[in-house]
């Protein structure tokens, strides 16, 4: 039974000390995840103050009353993605630079019969990370457009 | 049978560049124990990696008539003094790597010889000593199950009765197909553990003689390379008369 544990370690090359990385690769990902939800936020609560009057002490919608589409509020959203795609790609050159540190494991990793063990070896977290973050991304932006559609007056 | 025809290798270097091989010949049969000698900088290591194709070189390098490959690459394994397997791994994640990705892996020669040497099969790699690391190295490349197993100073650090206990246990196991290729400056301990000795000078065969050549010459191992080399026995006396002799008088 392969374990979880496992699964896990077979994403790396062969005794890759992972943890550190993934905490990096995990911070980053948050940061781009605070930042994007910080923008739209900010677009969204702009836009709504946007859409008011206040007439004394009550508020009104006003007559020219526009809604920005979502497109815009989420304008430039991959921005904060950058960092931690950039820090993906650096990771699959360290995983193989691994193979020479310490010991000179890329003569095993070159004899293996299979082909594309080595390649696979450095490239595949990384590739699982950027389907991660998009993933992250994809929920982020569906979650914050049904909370635009809540937020737009009803009528507009 | 191994066949290296013509191989030349060119490093390009700052200052130029150093032609490490110019134009090696050699034919290794299967079943061969062959000792590998040569200065520091002849081309012995070279010669091992182009022969697994981890340098690129001129020149041809077939097993068997055909050349290395993916198909045919695990006939070849491989024993470095820079060690090739993972620090963090235990022997037994290499067992279960090795027996993955090879599928002639010799289980019960791996057994054997971890007990033999007593060397503990649950701790990292990385804590081993380097004495350890070594037997580590030379055991999974006689584990691999390949025909062709290169060597390339794997004792280097390895105390006189460890060496020879390994020599000693080399010739008891291996098979008569299992070819051994080994490069060592330890002319005089395994004189009696290869077949056939080679000789390698600024990248060139200068000498390849059997050890029954050499036993109906009434020569050893040390007198037939001291004779290829040119080796002057009285260079030292004099360098120490020209370097004290006026001081005396």
């Amino acid at each position: 039974m392969i374990t979880k544990r496992k699964k896990r370690e077979g994403c790396f090359p062969p005794g890759y000390e992972y943890g550190e990385q993934e905490r990096i690769g995990g911070i980053f990902l948050l940061a781009a995840g605070v930042l994007f939800s910080l923008r739209f936020f900010g677009r969204l609560y702009g836009m709504i103050q946007n859409l008011y009057i206040y007439v004394g002490q009550k508020r009104m919608l006003r007559e020219d009353a526009e809604v920005a589409a979502f497109g815009r509020l989420i304008q430039g959203h991959w921005v904060p993605y950058i960092p931690f795609f950039l820090f993906l790609i650096v990771m699959a050159f360290y995983h193989y630079s691994y193979y020479y540190r310490g010991t000179k494991s890329i003569y095993l990793m070159r004899r293996l019969p299979a082909k594309g063990v080595l390649p696979a070896s450095c490239v595949r977290e990384p590739l699982f990370g950027m389907a991660a973050g998009a993933a992250v991304f994809g929920l982020l932006e569906l979650l914050y457009y049904g909370i635009y559609l809540l937020a737009v007056p009803s009528g507009l | 049978m191994l066949e290296i025809k013509s191989l030349k290798k060119y490093y390009r270097t700052p200052l130029g560049g150093v032609e490490a091989l110019r134009g090696v010949d050699l034919k290794i049969g299967q079943g061969e124990i062959i000792g590998l000698f040569g200065e520091n900088g002849a081309g012995k290591t070279t010669l091992l990696k182009s022969i697994l194709g981890f340098l690129p070189y001129e020149g041809e390098v077939l097993l068997d008539g055909e050349k290395i490959r993916r198909s045919n690459i695990s006939r070849l394994s491989f024993a470095t003094c820079e060690h090739s397997f993972f620090p963090n791994l235990t022997p037994e994640a290499h067992r279960e790597f090795y027996k993955m990705h090879f599928g002639t892996f010799r289980d019960k020669r791996y057994e054997a010889l971890m007990n033999f040497f007593e060397l503990p099969k649950r701790k990292a790699l990385k804590n081993y000593s380097t004495g350890q690391k070594n037997q580590f190295e030379v055991i999974m490349a006689l584990c691999q199950g390949a025909d062709y197993i290169l060597m390339d100073e794997p004792f280097v650090g390895n105390d006189i009765f460890n060496r020879e206990d390994f020599y000693k246990v080399l010739l008891g196991i291996l098979e008569p197909e299992e070819t051994i290729l080994l490069s060592t400056h330890l002319l005089e301990e395994v004189d009696k553990f290869v077949g056939r000795a080679v000789l390698l000078r600024q990248g060139r065969v200068i000498g390849d003689v059997t050890m029954v050549e050499l036993e109906e010459q009434n020569k050893t191992l040390m007198d037939y390379v001291k004779e290829v080399y040119g080796y002057r026995p009285d260079r030292v006396e004099r360098a120490l008369e020209e370097l004290t002799g006026g001081e005396d008088e």
